[in-house]
């Protein structure tokens, strides 16, 4: 879901693909980063299915990416009332290939104003000045404006920021990895300025995470007041932060004599801290916040999001559409064990493949598929295909690659996520609504989808299992308790139809954001 | 310095060009010549000059060139020799003010030959830096801090902390976790290709050693828990035999982990066979004899577990061991059996 990617030596050109469609103006703008159309995934056909689920409504997207090899083809097909695709790479061609030594100007005004924006940030975020600073510096970053991207990276005044900024914070010995990092840090904001400048006008603006999507809805808004809707699945800040706290491109310089192992690195607290920002900033510039579920939507709290803006609108599905496939089912429970989702780290589909060998020494007959497009992290799919090997699974455990969902459920046992990160996972309640129970690891809001919601919710029973994350044992034994009891499996089933009927139908995520929209709507009216 | 030399020579030229003959005669030629030179002196002392400066005030170097050019040209060996002075005393003054750190003699420390003393901190102490009501900062600080530790005791620790309530714990537990075994993986991988490519004899016992090695130590680092603990167990033997058919000289440490295998695996017998064999063969009995006592612990044969004990009291143990080793011989000087069972280092 993320854009977020630092590598920056291969350049290729910056243009958008050509045939996409243009308008100059839509009802609502979607901001989306690393996500639809070129991304397939839970957030990805959120956003499709919203597109669809609107068809009176004139939409728009920017989609912002990290370079164009980073990504294929389309993953979907363009819905008619998609009116306007515009494609960005933040980390492409960067440096540009004409840049000649020239001696820079720089306003000193507007480099003190940089100066203590920065000051501001590191003293206190929240401060309302801050918003206001950036948005204000923001607006002189134009090609020619006073604090064009030239003046920023090239100019005497910037680098003698840098140098002061060096001295002031760093606690990493190294000076060339801190004069990078800013600049890498600070470059993406000049890309967003020019596409927020060329943005077709709309009537609101709706991003689809905080980061750098949220900071293009920051200046959008900035640029024409707009209702700016925010639609979290995961939390972004976190996400980032876990990233970054096991990234390996991070550098520590600290000699044996000056490293603390329980003190993170300088350049690790930097990027925590610029992306804890950029949320912040788009919290605060947001009207509506819109959280998954209620953990979700605390996490949005903590991290700054103004509580009476914030509420909760969890996923839907199209029930009639996956009930009809219940029909389809034969009378015993097929001991097919289905992961549905991309074959990449976050889905740790390698827990599964484990758990499937201790399934397989009990029932040997029972099969795994996972179906799933494995080109996004080719490397880990590799890894993934060694492993079945390795634990001598090859019969066994089949990759299918991107699948209909209406094809393959009619023929599940039971649906598997071994995810160690979800929001509210469509698949578990496409699953449900198709007949067929979960087993799914404790996260995000799997265990509210299994168990329910205390009161009416919970009263309709577990719908499937729910187990620790990376514990291939707990995930086979609980897996193998639904397709080896019959009774159990039919109670399962029959709650997690009752449970989506009732709670997850897709008419009622439709409603919730109609209300949003019309309300957005109203305001400018 | 040098600069100030050609400033003093540019001033000296000077004095000479307007002191000598060519500034008495009365001649257009002679005129030019001398104002030529004079030019040229004063050219040679405001480059100078400007050389001399110091770096914090070189501005605009053209027009304060320029400046001193013509200060120099207009007044004549005056002027030349003003620049040279104002210069040497402004430049005296910027050195005057640049503050010097005074060196200090200090005494030698005294070279210390003891080991320092430090108090330990096991487990125990990371897992209570750990717990739900920690604040989260301490916590994420502790668990970083597991980077530093063994993975033999770490992983336990991290495995723990995969069902933590808070995602960021959790996930960067994963993370270590899955890093770790991604390493054992990707050896073991290794050795699989290189076990399909034509190898010597020597080659592919080694080939087939370091994989047994490699899934045990995928156990021996809590990698695998039960069915798949068992499946790693029963690859670490097939490689391990394979191995073993390959060499009938066999070495003592090969010996020593098939005995290790064969204890996890629960096949008691053959456990104590392969160690025993080990031992005569070479393996230190500090670390034959804790497996041997353990297999006789289960056993229920205390007797035996006494004398492994009695005969390691008389060996360099490791610390933790030593302290087990105190508690079945009676050397840890406790009276009551109650205070045994709390052993300060585990």
């Amino acid at each position: 879901m993320t854009a977020f990617c630092i590598s920056v030596t291969d350049a290729s050109s910056n243009t958008s693909k050509p045939a996409l469609p243009r308008a100059d103006n839509v009802d609502v703008l979607l901001l989306l980063e690393g996500t639809f159309p070129y991304v397939a995934g839970g957030v990805s056909s959120w956003v499709n299915q919203i597109i669809r689920g609107f068809p009176d409504l004139r939409f728009g997207a920017i989609f912002i990416g990290s370079r164009p090899q980073d990504y294929g083809d389309m993953r979907y097909e363009l819905p008619d009332n998609l009116v306007h695709l515009e494609v960005t790479y933040l980390y492409d061609n960067l440096g540009g290939s004409d840049i000649r030594p020239s001696k820079v100007p720089a306003d000193k005004g507007v480099m003190d104003e940089v100066r203590e924006m920065h000051d501001l940030l590191h003293a206190n975020i929240a401060d309302p000045q801050c918003g206001r600073m950036f948005a204000s510096l923001m607006d002189q970053a134009c090609p020619h404006g006073k604090l064009s991207r030239e003046t920023f990276l090239h100019s005497e005044a910037a680098w003698k920021q840098v140098k002061d900024g060096y001295r002031r914070y760093s606690t990493d010995p190294s000076f060339v990895d801190y004069f990078w990092t800013i600049r890498i840090m600070h470059s993406p904001f000049w890309r967003l300025r020019e596409v927020a400048e060329r943005c077709p006008k709309a009537r609101i603006y709706h991003s689809i995470s905080t980061g750098y999507a949220g900071i293009l809805g920051v200046l959008l808004k900035h640029r024409n007041p707009r209702p700016f809707i925010l639609s979290e699945h995961g939390i972004y800040v976190k996400e980032r932060k876990i990233d970054l706290y096991q990234a390996q491109w991070i550098k520590d310089n600290r000699t044996v004599f000056e490293h603390d192992p329980s003190q993170v690195s300088y350049y690790r607290q930097l990027w925590i801290r610029f992306f804890e920002h950029l949320g912040y900033l788009t919290y605060q510039a947001s009207d509506h916040i819109v959280a998954l579920y209620e953990a979700n939507r605390q996490r949005q709290l903590a991290d700054g999001a103004p509580p009476e803006r914030t509420s909760n609108v969890p996923n839907g599905v199209d029930v009639e559409r996956f009930g009809a496939l219940r029909s389809l089912r034969g009378d015993t429970v097929p001991p097919v064990l289905c992961l549905i989702g991309r074959v990449v780290p976050i889905k740790d589909i390698k827990t599964f493949v484990r758990a499937m060998r201790i399934v397989v020494d009990r029932m040997p007959h029972a099969q795994a598929w996972i179906a799933g497009p494995e080109d996004e992290d080719p490397a880990y799919a590799a890894e993934c295909h060694d492993l079945v090997e390795r634990l001598e699974l090859k019969d066994s455990v089949k990759f299918l690659g991107f699948q209909k969902l209406t094809d393959i459920l009619p023929q599940v046992g039971v649906v598997v996520l071994s995810s160690i990160s979800e929001a509210l996972p469509l698949v578990i309640l496409e699953g449900y609504a198709a007949g067929v129970p979960t087993v799914s690891t404790d996260v995000g809001s799997c265990r509210q989808l299994v168990y329910g919601l205390p009161g009416e919710d919970e009263a309709l029973g577990a719908s499937g299992r729910i187990v620790r994350i990376a514990d291939p044992q707990a995930l086979a034994d609980a897996s193998l308790e639904l397709l080896s009891d019959p009774e159990l499996w039919a109670q399962t089933s029959q709650a997690g139809i009752a449970r989506v009927e009732k709670y997850y139908a897709q008419h009622m995520l439709f409603d919730r954001y109609r209300a949003l929209y019309d309300q957005g709507f109203a305001w400018q009216a | 310095m040098n600069s100030v030399y050609w400033g003093w020579g540019a001033v000296l030229a000077d004095l000479a060009i307007f002191m000598g003959p060519l500034s008495l005669s009365t001649e257009t030629t002679a005129f030019v010549q001398v104002w030529t030179l004079h030019a040229g002196s004063c050219a040679i002392l405001a480059t100078s000059s400007l050389l001399f400066m110091p770096s914090e005030n070189r501005r605009a170097l053209h027009w304060t060139w320029l400046l001193l050019f013509c200060f120099a040209l207009i007044a004549p060996v005056l002027g030349a020799l003003s620049i040279l002075l104002i210069s040497r005393t402004t430049l005296r003054n910027a050195l005057d003010n640049q503050t010097h750190a005074k060196p200090q003699s200090v005494n030698l420390p005294e070279f210390e030959v003891r080991t320092q003393q430090t108090e330990r901190t096991g487990q125990g102490a990371i897992r209570s830096r750990l717990t739900r009501d920690v604040p989260a900062k301490v916590r994420m600080q502790s668990l970083l801090t597991l980077q530093a530790v063994p993975s033999r005791v770490a992983n336990p620790i991290l495995e723990d902390l995969l069902g933590d309530d808070t995602d960021d714990v959790r996930l960067i537990a994963f993370g270590m976790l899955d890093a770790e075994e991604k390493k054992l993986s990707v050896h073991i991988h290794q050795e699989q290709k290189n076990l399909e490519k034509p190898l010597s004899n020597r080659a592919r016992y080694d080939c087939l050693r370091h994989l047994a090695e490699l899934h045990w130590e995928l156990i021996y680092a809590g990698l695998a828990h039960g069915g798949l603990k068992t499946h790693n167990l029963s690859q670490a033997r097939k490689y391990l035999e394979a191995a073993l058919a390959m060499d009938e000289q066999h070495e003592c440490g090969i010996l020593f982990l098939k005995g290790r295998i064969l204890l996890a695996q629960g096949v008691t017998e053959q456990a104590r066979d392969a160690l025993v064999e080990a031992m005569q063969l070479g393996q230190s009995p500090a670390s034959i004899l804790p497996y041997l006592a353990e297999l006789a612990f289960e056993q229920r044969e205390f007797a035996r577990v006494h004398g492994y004990m009695q005969t390691l009291a008389e060996l360099h143990v490791a610390s933790r061991t030593l302290a087990i080793v105190d508690l079945w011989t009676g050397r840890d000087s406790v009276l009551h059996f109650r205070d045994r069972r709390i052993l300060q280092h585990i």
